[in-house]
């Protein structure tokens, strides 16, 4: 079903608010009074519902209606916050999930997981019970006893009222006697002191006029309307009634209910219940005459204490602020920007072949402009791949959920700790990335983090540590999965490897080689399988996924304390920077992050080279791979006297590849390998060269694999022609 | 209506003490307190009062106590009381003496 514009825009902005309300649900398990919280959950549920109307998606808006209205109870302090709740709305998030991914494909709604939440949700409204006999967690009582207490703090606070009686009071006929009395039928009146201090003199007095004023102290439960209107018909007073401490708090969190709206301050705190219209009115008054700003006067007026104000003036500045970033978005259609890197690519190539051309005509002004025009492509370049990047935050943060799931499943304890959350990303890698870290993570809950009791007694905190860690390096990124659990044991990863033929009894590993054997396929040491993991497909597919980005992953561990997993990503899938060589009549590209140095080789390194596969390096062996041999390609006049080594390094590796020419640095756009070629390895796609030639971008990691498998192959060749020789020859001894 | 004496002056207030008469006692209350350094104030006779009254008695009060000087209050004045403490303006109770 094709969709139009508009809904998919729905569709998009709808996930997004589903993703704010679940890390808010998730916030809230771990500070279920914080308000803020609750809010941005309801206005989430609350907008989705809203928009789906607008789109006439009634089932939809009907579901949602019903979870506004139990979050609204939330809200207002009816329904407590408790884990029960948050699991609830975890589902009710994931059912509004599946209810807006329906629409793309018109799928049918679950109507059983529709009705049955819709019964939870109406339970949990109808009193703080669930439909299933749970016990009530102590933060459920507490939640209640800290909202009586509240309650109580607040008649137990008192109320400063100023005032100060208009000239006129007693030609109007007014006694200041009934004002008091009405005082009194709202509460206490705790103190009264007469202001003496503005009574003018004997001497100076017009007696005839009125100079009362009194600073009250008033004991109630009502609110400020209530006592502003004793004050009503004393219009020419000059009243000023401040709120106890205690409604400080109220006020802040009725200013979290208020809409986002870049309403004035005065209106707001006119709004929440802080001011009443008249002291604003005075406010402004004094404004005009002497300037200043509004929340200043309010507060030496004596109408709203300074912390109010202080809270106001800030969630105002916080809209304003999001109303401007909202504004620097811009949504754009993934597909636009792959067509524009596509361009900016082709654009470099053309550039690279003009500047080229510019060159061999020896024209310097050309050759000058040249110069300044690849400058701006490359900037060029550079700005259209980081549109595509995204910082790696988003996909950390979804672990959240995934962890606090499995946690619950396996009754283990576990948190998540994210660094370099801001790292960026190329959009495609971070896609695809997601699934293998969340394969890894699963691993880890599942056989590296141990159960809460084991921890204490391994003398370890009760709750596991999952540390996700991004971080740049040259050319690549870095992603880390530690975890703070039993680590793997190198002996009993040896032995079953040998079980299942994965190692050969005799054959001798180092204890990284030994971690890294799980990755091989056919692996699981899980003695049953959880539906989590240990079903032995696991791993090898997440290395496989990884490397299909170009990407690498190694495992390291020590017994006892936890298991590192280091996976190490491209930065970008598109564009490489890249150094040309050529190998007998054929050109390559060596991915340039790859690269560690060119080596041209001495007389006694080429006889080296030509007796051992390896050289000597500055004291250390360097394996080498004769790429003409390796390719097949040998021209008639293999030139032997200049060897040209290119070092490259990858996952700790170093490796030697032994070529004919070195042509130096050169950008390539990579261009995949048409199907035809699938099956290939050692190669990542094609390019064209400046000079409009074909080159082949070489994968490393592949080749240097694709290469080691022959060698294997062909020792064993050798291997089973000597054994055979042997057999051959045995009778005839 | 006024007695002078050497050290005492009395006013005596008539059954009236409201706003219309309250510029009146005003005047009269300023003269007595040029004249002596103790002031009676006998409202025996007061009957109405309204706040404006209140307020000139304390404003009195006050004036007295800058001169240094005292302002008795003599007579039945419970009413006087009464109405000034509903109004929250109390006159305290070394002012009154009976």
């Amino acid at each position: 079903m094709s969709l139009d514009e508009n809904t998919q825009i729905f569709i998009t902005e709808s996930n997004e608010l589903l993703e704010d309300m679940e890390s808010a649900l998730l916030e809230l398990e771990r500070a279920p009074n914080d308000v803020d919280l609750i809010n941005r959950v309801f206005r989430a549920a609350h907008t989705i519902k809203g928009s789906s109307g607008l789109f006439g998606f009634d089932h939809i808006v009907a579901f949602t209606h019903v979870a506004e209205n139990l979050l609204d109870d939330v809200r207002n302090c009816l329904v407590p916050v408790n884990t029960d709740l948050i699991s609830l709305f975890m589902r009710v998030k994931d059912h509004i999930n599946e209810l807006v991914t329906g629409i793309i494909d018109d799928t049918e709604v679950d109507a059983e997981e529709d009705k049955a939440l819709i019964e939870l949700l109406n339970a949990f409204k109808a009193g703080g019970a669930t439909a299933e006999p749970v016990i009530a967690e102590k933060t459920n009582g507490s939640t209640d006893d800290a909202s009586t207490e509240s309650k109580d703090l607040l008649k137990s606070d008192n109320w400063h009222i100023s005032i100060r009686l208009g000239p006129d009071t007693f030609r109007e006929g007014f006694n200041p006697a009934v004002m008091f009395n009405q005082l009194s039928a709202l509460g206490e009146i705790e103190v009264t002191r007469l202001v003496s201090d503005v009574l003018p003199n004997f001497s100076d007095i017009d007696s005839e006029s009125c100079y009362l004023g009194w600073e009250i102290i008033l004991n109630t439960a009502e609110d400020k309307a209530a006592i502003a209107d004793v004050f009503e018909f004393f219009d020419d007073a000059q009243v000023y009634i401040l709120s106890p401490e205690s409604c400080v708090e109220d006020y802040k969190n009725m200013l979290t209910k208020m809409p986002d709206d870049d309403a004035v301050l005065g209106q707001v705190l006119v709004e929440i219940g802080a001011l009443t219209n008249a002291e604003l009115q005075q406010a402004l008054n004094k404004q005009k005459e002497s300037g200043g700003l509004t929340g200043e006067i309010l507060v030496e007026q004596g109408s709203v204490q300074a912390e109010v104000v202080a809270s106001t003036v800030e969630r105002q500045k916080k809209i304003r602020t999001n109303k401007q970033r909202e504004m620097t978005f811009v949504r754009v259609d993934a597909q636009k920007l792959d067509k524009l890197v596509t361009l900016v690519g082709e654009l470099v190539i053309s550039g690279a072949k003009v500047s080229q051309l510019a060159c061999v005509h020896e024209d310097n002004s050309l050759i000058e402009s040249m110069e300044e025009m690849m400058v701006t492509l490359e900037e060029m370049r550079e700005s259209a791949l980081g549109l595509r990047m995204v910082p790696i935050a988003n996909t950390f943060n979804r672990f959240n959920r995934v962890i606090r799931d499995i946690s619950k499943n396996l009754n283990k304890k576990v948190r998540l700790q994210i660094t370099g959350g801001d790292t960026e990303l190329d959009k495609t890698v971070i896609e695809r990335i997601g699934d293998p870290l969340t394969h890894l993570i699963r691993n880890s809950m599942d056989h590296g983090i141990e159960l809460p009791a084991e921890r204490i007694n391994a003398g370890k905190p009760e709750e596991g540590v999952i540390h996700l860690k991004a971080y740049h390096e040259t050319g690549t990124i870095v992603i880390e999965v530690i975890d703070d659990g039993k680590g793997l044991n190198a002996e009993k990863l040896l032995q079953l490897s040998k079980e299942r033929g994965l190692v050969k009894s005799d054959q001798i590993l180092s204890e990284k080689e030994i971690y890294n054997l799980i990755f091989e396929p056919g692996f699981s040491t899980a003695q049953s399988v959880s539906n989590i993991s240990g079903r032995g497909v696991g791993m090898d597919v997440v290395r496989r996924n990884i490397e299909s980005l170009r990407g690498s992953v190694v495992v390291d561990s020590v017994l006892g304390k936890g298991v590192t997993m280091t996976i190490r990503l491209p930065l970008t899938l598109a564009i490489i920077d890249g150094f040309h060589v050529r190998v007998a009549d054929e050109s390559f590209v060596i991915p340039l992050d790859m690269m560690e140095e060119c080596v041209t080789l001495s007389d006694e390194q080429k006889k080296e080279a030509a007796l051992h596969n390896y050289i000597n390096l500055r004291d250390q062996v360097l394996p080498l791979i004769r790429m003409d041999d390796y390719l097949g390609i040998h021209t008639a006049n293999s030139n032997t006297s200049r060897i040209n080594v290119v070092v490259v390094k990858f996952a700790d590796k170093k490796l030697g590849l032994l070529v004919d020419e070195l042509h130096g640095e050169a950008q390539a756009v990579i261009k995949p390998l048409g199907r035809v070629f699938h099956g290939v390895r050692g190669f990542a796609g094609f390019t064209i060269l400046g000079s409009g030639q074909l080159a082949l971008i070489m994968d490393i990691p592949d080749l240097v694999k694709s290469a080691a498998q022959r060698e294997r192959n062909e020792k064993q060749i050798e291997h089973r022609a000597i054994s055979i020789e042997q057999d051959i020859n045995l009778p005839l001894h | 209506m006024t007695e002078y004496s050497q050290k005492t002056t009395t006013l005596k207030l008539d059954a009236d003490c409201t706003i219309y008469e309250v510029s009146d006692i005003h005047e009269k209350l300023a003269e007595a307190f040029r004249k002596a350094p103790v002031v009676k104030l006998d409202c025996s006779k007061v009957e109405n009062i309204d706040p404006s009254f209140i307020q000139l008695l304390l404003v009195a009060r006050i004036e007295a106590k800058r001169l240094e000087s005292n302002l008795e209050i003599i007579g039945e004045i419970e009413h006087i009381n009464e109405f000034s403490k509903k109004m929250y303006c109390e006159l305290s109770a070394d002012d009154f003496k009976k």
